[in-house]
């Protein structure tokens, strides 16, 4: 990928209730309390609003962030099964009631973006909007498509994700509704202000004809909730998806990468990785000063020039940086804190 | 990068074929009549711009060599494809990928589903891009894009990103919309149908005529000059409304601009305006504010040919692009067809009567739709190899 690319946010509705970056919110303010001039929508649509809130309200309150202009905001929601309920609901309604009619605003529900234009009628984002649809990958396809548009510099920030759960397809829709799932990612050009969040390595998708060979093994169940959970965990994964239908889609989050780390939690990685490498058997890692010179004669973590490069491999190869061969390396073996300023500036 | 149009096909009105697609549009034919295939008895129109029926377009797929398709708009994809792939390999290939814009795919698979209260299989919106896949060896990306009218505009765009980041060698990409009684319910419960011919910019125009169709273009990094290429894709919101467009154009004339901005050039540079002109009040007077707001006083001849095939929804901006590359490489442009009469507040230098011969090399593509989604296309004729 040319450009970095993170997840700034990510937030799930389940029937068992909304997390957000991995933290329950207990109450969601109701559509009217986030857009006043609220008129017609569809439950999708208010579920879409509400969450979308929610995980722009996290986005602003994230240490470091920058400012995020939802003028410049995209838009790809990945939809199976598009507008299905108010498809049903409207050609029942002119089958009841007679061809002429219908019901003229249930009639604008049946196009699949009619849920995402609320967005931007309720929150203020002006950037592209479609929806996408690869069968029961769509979800993760969007997701790996955003990354790309964004990698290759075409888009800023993308919001994509599920607008549906693919876990069993034939439940009612509605975000009560057992099975329904709603899952969103906001996905951002890695910026060094955007360094505390995690950042999609790689990500690909693609189509093979159903009984062909060539279809990567992988789950079809919910990979846009997979890959939300692992994010939640703030696990290195890959989150593969392939359909009955032959589309697949893989999205790479990346492994113990520093950019995803808070400074604290990088130190106490490097502490952890210290005692691991050094094999210091009885020193506890978060006992380890930040500021404890990790040299110094009768030093307790007693590192010699082995040590010190055994421990720079291991840094290197854990935390995908480089260290020059030039003799620069020596002052970053100072203590921990300026370890881990090395390992995050490198990343970046 | 741009990405360079290869080949065309088209399904249409006027038939299979993009040779009598650009005969109809350059002498501003109608293929808007009386509609045969269901009944619209008591609904404000009962005109359409029908397709040909399902036998002809099976028979137009048949070297495909596969069972036909089990819904409409798959059958309408697969026939223009067949024009656009003649020549062309269709062994399987995982760097060719399809894209396809559609709002309601293979709806009525769905509907006849719930009437039988089956479950659903699995999506009838990304079935016609699966079929098309099917048919031509496709082992890339099989995306569906939906943008409501923009839908197939927005497909374009992301074949041409597909195309830019060297994920694939070859892109076939398209548009397809089926009519079904579903669609024309709808549109005469919006008031949008017009008992007469679709007739854009018109002072005595009364609204938009529903199509069906499909547009298939085979979009690679390389072209033989000359050859139109696509060289941008831009796309905003309104935030305006879920039907009506924003009255000021905003939201369009972003979606040209970024589109100009990605086909590094500005609106000074663009030699021909394809309008969205659905042949609604909102939209035609919404396109002039753009069209003044891009060109300020400098005539960009317009033109708008829905009063041709009819409004085909998602397969739309597939087809405006098919309709822009077919006479750019003619160096005409088209009337816009049924316009005798200019609406004052929809100001616009259209094209009026017939064709007329125009050397410019630049033309931008615009399509707008519901939800107040916008999208622009940048295509170019090259002259030379570059």
């Amino acid at each position: 990928m040319k450009r970095g690319v993170v997840v700034s946010a990510w937030a799930v509705w389940t029937e068992e209730g909304v997390r957000v970056r991995g933290e329950r919110v207990a109450g969601v303010p109701a559509l009217t309390e986030i857009y006043p001039r609220a008129r017609r929508p569809t439950s999708e649509a208010t579920a879409l609003v509400q969450l979308a809130h929610q995980l722009l309200s996290a986005r602003r309150t994230s240490e470091g962030a920058a400012g995020l202009s939802l003028a410049e905001v995209d838009i790809l929601l990945g939809t199976s099964r598009g507008s299905e309920a108010a498809d049903r609901e409207f050609w029942e309604g002119t089958r009841l009631r007679g061809p002429g009619h219908g019901s003229p605003s249930t009639f604008v529900y049946t196009l699949p973006t009619a849920p995402p234009a609320e967005l931007t009628l309720a929150l203020g984002f002006r950037g592209s909007l479609s929806t996408l649809a690869a069968g029961a990958a769509s979800g993760l396809t969007s997701v790996a498509r955003s990354a790309a548009h964004i990698a290759a510099g075409r888009s800023r920030a993308i919001l994509c994700g599920s607008m549906e759960s693919n876990e069993r397809p034939s439940t009612a829709l509605g975000p009560n509704a057992a099975g329904h799932a709603l899952t969103l990612f906001l996905l951002e050009a890695a910026s060094p202000a955007a360094a505390c969040f995690p950042r999609i390595e790689s990500a690909g998708v693609g189509w093979r004809r159903p009984g062909s060979d060539g279809l990567p093994s992988g789950a079809t169940e919910d990979a846009a909730l997979r890959l939300a959970s692992a994010l939640d965990r703030a696990e290195a994964t890959t989150v593969v998806c392939a359909s009955a239908a032959g589309h697949w889609a893989r999205v790479v989050i990346g492994s113990n990468h520093p950019m995803s780390d808070s400074p604290s939690e990088l130190r106490q990685k490097l502490k952890e990785l210290i005692v691991t490498t050094l094999h210091l058997e009885g020193i506890d890692p978060s006992q380890i000063g930040d500021e404890e010179p990790l040299f110094s004669q009768g030093s307790r973590l007693g590192l010699d020039s082995l040590g010190a490069l055994e421990l720079l491999s291991e840094i290197e190869f854990q935390f995908k940086v480089r260290f020059e061969s030039d003799g620069s390396a020596k002052q970053h073996f100072r203590s921990v804190a300026t370890l881990a300023d090395f390992v995050q500036s490198a990343a970046r | 990068m741009p990405a360079a149009i290869n080949a065309i096909g088209a399904v249409t009105a006027h038939g299979v074929g993009c040779a009598p697609l650009l005969n109809a549009v350059l002498e501003g034919k109608t293929g808007i009549r009386a509609l045969t295939r269901f009944s619209a008895e008591g609904l404000c129109s009962q005109l359409a711009a029908e397709a040909p029926g399902d036998a002809q377009l099976v028979a137009a797929s048949a070297r495909f060599d596969l069972p036909p398709p089990g819904d409409r708009a798959s059958r309408l994809l697969l026939a223009a494809a067949a024009e656009a792939m003649v020549g062309r390999d269709v062994r399987p290939n995982p760097r060719r990928a399809v894209v396809v814009g559609t709002t309601k795919g293979a709806l009525e698979l769905a509907l006849s589903r719930w009437e039988l209260s089956e479950e659903s299989a699995e999506d009838t919106l990304s079935r016609p891009a699966r079929a098309l896949a099917s048919a031509v060896g496709a082992e890339g990306p099989v995306l569906t894009l939906s943008a409501a009218c923009a839908s197939s505009a927005f497909a374009l765009g992301e074949a041409l990103s597909l195309v830019e980041d060297g994920v694939c060698d070859e892109v076939v990409v398209g548009g397809t919309e089926a009519l079904h009684p579903f669609i024309y319910r709808g549109f005469h419960a919006l008031k949008a149908l017009s008992a007469a011919p679709a007739a854009p910019f018109d002072l005595h125009r009364s609204g938009l005529s529903l199509g069906e169709g499909a547009a298939v273009l085979v979009l690679e990094s390389e072209g033989r000059a000359p050859f139109i290429r696509l060289e941008g894709f831009g796309a905003a919101t309104d935030g305006f409304d879920q039907t009506a467009p924003d009255p000021s154009g905003r939201g369009l004339a972003n979606a040209c601009r970024k589109a100009l901005q990605r086909a590094g050039i500005g609106p000074e540079a663009i030699d021909r305006y394809h309008a969205h002109g659905t042949a609604t009040l909102h939209n035609d007077r919404m396109e002039a504010a753009v069209h003044a707001a891009l060109f300020r006083d400098r005539p960009v001849p317009v033109s708008a040919v829905k009063g041709v095939f009819g409004h085909t929804l998602g397969a739309a901006g597939a087809l405006d692009a098919a309709v822009c590359a077919l006479t750019l490489a003619r160096g005409v442009v088209p009337p816009v067809t049924h316009l005798k009469q200019l609406d004052p507040e929809a100001r616009v230098p259209a094209v009026i009567g017939g064709a007329r011969e125009h050397p410019g090399a630049w033309a931008l593509v615009a399509n707008a739709g519901f939800g107040g989604i916008n999208s622009a296309l940048v295509l170019r004729r090259v002259e030379r190899a570059p």
